[in-house]
């Protein structure tokens, strides 16, 4: 039998250090924004309080919705409606305007008409882009960062399997009352084994999400470097032909939207539904009618049925249906993008990644232990990667916490400078998380706590500003069936409850630093 | 015991870090666009042969960087993963 040599071992340890430190910071990011995403639509709900409607299946129609568009965006080559759900209950409305940009609002299901909005980015807006691409979007290299930052979760993933020659013991092993470097690798070790497959899923389910990204020569290659027909024929996408110029009235987007549902659903076995209703080229003679189930409640998988209708005479000119290596790998991405309905697991998702927060946390966190005696006092590296992680752990925590407080503080025409609430909003993110940085460098480790007991008042004050500001408070949210601002509210209380208890927790446990000793002895 | 990679100054290391990643993409571009060429030969569909491709591309990425982090031969092993990368995008644009 073949033995893992010291060496080998020894490679996997570096690469898991340096991987880990160098970007760890992005990595956690990356996690948090995740974790938040997965409850996105509710958060959104808390954040832009005109979209707390209580669900209602009810019949809408489309063509009414289309016969009472703004003219701006009747003249518009791709209109685009998302079916409301129990989580979004509004119907979402995004058009792209002559001169190419994207308009976006919410449509009320009862009448149709446009919401007044809160104007802020909430968490559909920028948790979620942060997630992909930490908001930078010049030529994508915020995806490429991220996608850099997922291999390398996955190297670290595997790397630590071969450094760790006890792990099974090891997953019982959490000795939180021993010295703080032995409790806090009981805890890596803890966080890492408890959710492994999870923390695999994510990242290569992630890198598969973007594979159009990240690999367009190598996909590319087979369609000859068509990207529009590899588009078309891997996902169903329909491209449609230049407008004419030539007026025609469209057919029922309705009886095709029926007729669409009909052929899935006899194809299927169950009724299957369609998320996505899009007319690209309205009004002209080369419109088509798009219809997607983007994402079905009872299923893993995304995006397995594509209609396209021709939209002046209702035609069915396409009808794509995931074919079995297709539909493979759209489980895999929609085992990332948790959108069926299945609370129970989104739940364990969410906490699966606070778990995955914890793991990179106590990474970096044994990093700093590990080298404290030695190089805390001395090395300009050294304090670099501790304030990066203080501010890059419990600073970005804060920042998230700061963007809910200024999402219910702002007034509702607040700007400044040329930046519009929802601008505003980011902003304080931004300077917030900035701020952690320099606090932590200027503080080190008091930071820690300092930054504890801020995300716990924040969390708190988001919870009492929401009740100030708007009708639905804890109770009233829960007796008017408003569970998404409820559980906010209820999550963020528990957040700031915990945060309070580490708060606590540091500074009963303040010492002088170790490096201020001399050196503890071995473990 | 110093490992391989300790007794490598920082040119090695950063060959090591560009033959993983920039070595590991090339091959990973060149394998989809290999397969994505090959399998239509034998009467899948091109999307399928990609789909197939992009979702077994990481099980040579990731253990690419890893043989590359560990490696006593960084050169050499590096050098390897290269010329395999041109050897898969030579097939694919041959085909």
């Amino acid at each position: 039998m073949t033995r893992i040599s010291a060496e080998f071992r020894h490679a996997m340890h570096w690469a898991h250090s340096w991987l880990g430190v160098v970007l760890g910071i992005i990595m956690f990011a990356v996690f948090w924004m995740g974790t938040l995403t997965i409850f996105a639509p509710e958060i959104d709900q808390w954040m832009i309080p005109e979209t707390r409607i209580v669900h209602q299946e009810r019949d809408i129609s489309y063509d009414r919705l289309l016969a009472e568009l703004p003219p701006e965006a009747r003249a518009s080559a791709y209109i685009n409606f998302v079916v409301p759900t129990e989580r979004h209950p509004a119907i979402g409305f995004f058009y792209q305007g002559a001169d190419g940009t994207f308009h976006d609002s919410a449509l009320d299901p009862a009448t149709g008409q446009p919401l007044e909005m809160t104007d802020s980015l909430a968490a559909s807006g920028f948790f979620y882009p942060f997630h992909l691409s930490l908001m930078i979007e010049w030529q994508n290299l915020g995806n490429w960062i991220v996608g850099l930052a997922a291999l390398a979760m996955l190297i670290l993933l595997v790397s630590g399997l071969f450094i760790h020659r006890k792990i099974i013991a090891e997953f019982f092993v959490f000795r939180p009352h021993r010295k703080a470097r032995r409790a806090t690798l009981d805890l890596h070790n803890l966080s890492s084994l408890i959710g492994l497959p999870f923390y695999f899923l994510m990242p290569l389910s992630g890198l598969l999400i973007f594979a159009f990204l990240y690999l367009p020569w190598g996909i590319g290659e087979a369609f000859d470097g068509d990207m529009d027909a590899a588009y078309a024929e891997m996902s169903g996408d329909y491209a449609a032909p230049e407008r004419s110029g030539r007026p025609a009235p469209l057919a029922s987007v309705d009886a095709m939207k029926r007729e669409a549902e009909a052929l899935w659903s006899a194809e299927e076995g169950v009724p299957v539904k369609t998320n996505l209703v899009r007319v690209l080229n309205h009004g002209d003679e080369t419109a088509v009618v798009y219809f997607r189930n983007t994402f079905p409640e009872d299923r893993v998988v995304l995006s397995e049925y594509v209609a396209v209708f021709d939209g002046a005479s209702g035609r069915l000119i396409r009808n794509f249906s995931l074919p079995p290596l297709g539909e493979a790998s759209a489980w895999i991405q929609g085992a990332h993008f948790v959108q069926f309905g299945h609370w129970p697991l989104r739940w364990l998702y969410f906490f699966g990644g606070l778990g995955g927060c914890v793991m990179i946390a106590t990474g970096m966190l044994f990093w700093l232990r590990s080298r404290e005696s030695k190089l805390a006092n001395t090395s300009l590296g050294y304090r670099v990667v501790e304030a990066l992680t203080i501010g890059g752990v419990s600073g970005i925590v804060l920042a998230t916490a700061a963007f809910l407080v200024a999402n219910r503080l702002l007034p509702s025409d607040a700007a400044l400078a040329g930046i519009d609430r929802a601008g505003l909003e980011v902003r304080v993110f931004w300077l917030m998380w900035l701020g952690t940085f320099l606090h932590a460098a200027v503080l080190r480790e008091r930071a820690w706590g300092q930054q504890c007991w801020a995300i716990a008042v924040s969390g708190m004050a988001a919870v009492i500003l929401n009740a100030a500001t708007t009708p639905h408070h804890i109770i009233a949210a829960l007796s008017g069936g408003h569970w998404a601002v409820a559980i906010t509210d209820i999550v963020l209380i528990a957040g700031a409850g915990l945060a309070l208890w580490a708060g606590l927790r540091l500074a009963q446990n303040a010492e002088p630093r170790s490096s201020d000793l001399k050196a503890l002895p071995a473990e | 015991m110093a490992g391989a990679i300790q007794q490598n100054g920082p040119g090695r290391i950063a060959w090591r870090l560009l033959a993983a990643f920039g070595g590991g993409y090339a091959l990973v571009s060149g394998f989809v666009a290999m397969m994505g060429q090959v399998l239509p030969l034998i009467g899948v569909a091109r999307g399928e042969a990609v789909a197939l491709a992009l979702m077994l591309a990481l099980f040579i990425y990731v253990p690419v960087c890893l043989m590359m982090f560990a490696t006593p031969r960084p050169w050499r092993d590096g050098l390897a993963v290269l010329a395999t990368a041109a050897a898969l995008i030579l097939l694919a644009r041959a085909i």
